[in-house]
């Protein structure tokens, strides 16, 4: 008998220390704004949001909102990021997607910049507009955010 | 009989075809026209989707009606100078009109139901836009275009007209010089959205029932005067919202009825004078912004929140507050004390907007009233030295001596006493 309870409290103690998988969450663009410009989430296709390890939302226009909100955020409370793919319009991890710009790219925010699920779509969609630089995520720490044209 | 029938027969053909509508190719007489030369168009119905690339007045008369499909725009105005398009009634459910790299447009009376986009300017110059009527389409605002947009253009005037249903109004990016006087913006996102613009003039217009009233971003030197800026009163329903904006001046504005009146965020050098805060629910509030925004002479009426702030970033100066107690024992029209802004409360409310829900709670009650006793000790809040104590009643009549109104009197007044003693004597 004991050692069912054994089994059970490794088995609770196991779930209790895996990684909380932290989920997006739909935008509404009748209620979200940007947390950083106040700008209403009008355009779904450039939005980003966070997502605190408490549970709470934040909704970003534009990833650069998102990178500017990140500034003054402690990581330890962060639990993870989205942002809207391209291609597909799905949500895409923030520190995995690979990411394009060009000053010629329209945002909400104008700053250029857009998220792909794979660095093959982000080549793709470069191939097609012709213009564009490819950027990692690390990269959009130290990128100079501000209209460029 | 067959006679009979057959005489029907040919009285329908015939009333069937006068009463259908004649659809008259334009672009055909737009390709024929000479440079410079006027096209008078007579009531009725054309076919639409035209492409403008020279100079040309385009009129039509009362029940002008152009119609068009969606893919694009119902007229396309592209590489011309001075060009005019004025009095026609667009039906299409995409865009009205589009205008690229040209100079010296003039659109004006041209009315739009319906329409995904209105007006779209690129790259063009010297353009005036006027009495424009634009009802946009029934989808949410995040799936239909903007009113108005002018994009990297210069020397723009849009007056007079009138928009309701779309997504911003007046949406400008890139612009340097624009003047928005005398328009109308309802039931939209935003009234007007300025984005990394330069040289702004907005005078007398009225923004009602929109998301925000006027939004303006990334953008220098702007005048904001004497508009109504009333009952944006939604979820997130703001007045004005500036946001990372150097040397802005907004005077003489009415703003009520919102769940903010002015929001002041990231800016520089914002200058807020002599407007009118009604019943708003908070009226002015300033999110990490610098020291150096003054707002002066303005009046706090009626307002849940006057003023509040997530830290200084805000002078006030000579301000009317319907809540100060103070009083004025010089009779100056300055309160003898400093007006301090009931903070706790409003800061949180500036962290976590939801907390809009507990104002007037016994529990916020409480905490205001602390604050009252807190503030008078404390040295890091929002102080105006000199509040005014009376309302700006607006010009006083000054004495001015009419002198042929006083000779008819004084003639009129002799004769009363003419009368008087003649009548006394018989």
């Amino acid at each position: 008998m004991k050692w069912k309870w054994f089994i059970l409290m490794a088995v609770l103690l196991l779930v209790g220390c895996s990684e909380k998988a932290y989920e997006p969450k739909e935008v509404n663009p009748e209620t979200d704004i940007c947390k950083v410009c106040n700008m209403s989430i009008a355009h779904e296709d450039y939005a980003a949001q966070l997502v605190f390890k408490n549970g709470d939302y934040e909704m970003f226009d534009d990833i650069g909102c998102l990178m500017e909100f990140l500034e003054g955020t402690e990581e330890s409370e962060v639990g993870a990021m989205f942002m809207k793919d391209m291609t597909d319009n799905e949500w895409v991890d923030v520190k995995t997607a690979t990411y394009i710009y060009s000053k010629d790219y329209w945002t909400p925010m104008n700053y250029g910049v857009l998220a792909f699920k794979t660095k093959e779509e982000a080549e793709q969609y470069m191939a097609s507009e012709g213009d564009g630089e490819l950027l990692a995520f690390d990269d959009l720490k130290t990128f100079n955010w501000g209209v460029h044209h | 009989m067959k006679k009979i029938v057959w005489l029907l027969l040919l009285l329908c053909i015939t009333g069937a075809s006068t009463g259908a509508a004649q659809v008259v190719d334009l672009q055909s007489q737009i390709d024929a026209a000479e440079e410079g030369s006027v096209i008078q168009l007579e009531k009725g119905v054309y076919e639409g989707n035209v492409i403008i690339t020279k100079s040309i007045f385009l009129e039509g008369e009362n029940g002008t009606v152009m119609k068009a499909h969606a893919d694009t725009p119902a007229i396309l105005i592209e590489n011309a100078s001075d060009v005019a398009v004025r009095g026609i009634d667009i039906e299409t459910l995409g865009t009205g009109v589009t205008v690229r790299r040209s100079n010296e447009v003039k659109l004006s009376n041209i009315n739009m139901r319906g329409v995904d986009t209105g007006v779209q300017v690129y790259n063009s110059q010297q353009l005036l836009i006027s009495s424009l009527a634009i009802e946009g389409n029934a989808k949410h605002y995040a799936k239909k275009g903007n009113g108005i947009g002018i994009y990297n253009s210069a020397s723009i005037e849009l007056f007079e007209n009138t928009i309701n249903s779309v997504q911003d109004g007046f949406y400008i990016e890139g612009v340097q010089g624009i003047t928005i006087h005398d328009n109308t913006v309802t039931n939209s996102r935003y009234g007007t959205h300025f984005m990394y613009s330069e040289n702004g003039d907005i005078r007398h217009n009225m923004y009602t029932q929109n998301v925000t009233g006027l939004m303006v971003m990334m953008t220098e030197d702007i005048q904001v005067k004497q508009n109504d800026v009333s009952y944006q009163d939604g979820f997130n329903g703001t007045g004005i919202t500036l946001y990372d904006t150097k040397n802005t001046l907004l005077q003489s504005n009415h703003i009520e009825g919102n769940r903010i009146g002015v929001s002041v965020q990231k800016t520089v050098d914002v200058e807020l004078l002599e407007n009118t805060f009604h019943m708003n629910q908070t009226a002015l509030e300033s999110v990490r912004s610098e020291e150096s925004n003054t707002a002066m002479q303005n009046q706090f009426v009626g307002n849940l929140v006057n003023v509040r702030s997530d830290q200084q970033g805000l002078h006030l100066v000579n301000n009317y507050y319907d809540d100060y107690n103070g009083i004025d024992l010089d009779d100056n029209g300055t309160g003898d004390e400093a007006y301090v802004a009931l903070q706790s409360f409003g800061q949180w409310m500036v962290r976590k907007p939801v907390y809009q829900y507990f104002i007037e709670s016994p529990s916020v009650v409480l905490l205001n009233t602390i604050d009252k006793q807190t503030n008078t000790t404390s040295k890091v809040l929002l102080v105006d030295e000199s509040p005014a104590t009376m309302k700006n009643q607006g010009p006083t009549t000054s004495f001015q001596l009419q002198l042929p109104q006083l000779v008819i009197g004084l003639v009129l007044l002799i004769g009363c006493v003419v009368v008087y003693r003649r009548s006394v004597r018989i």
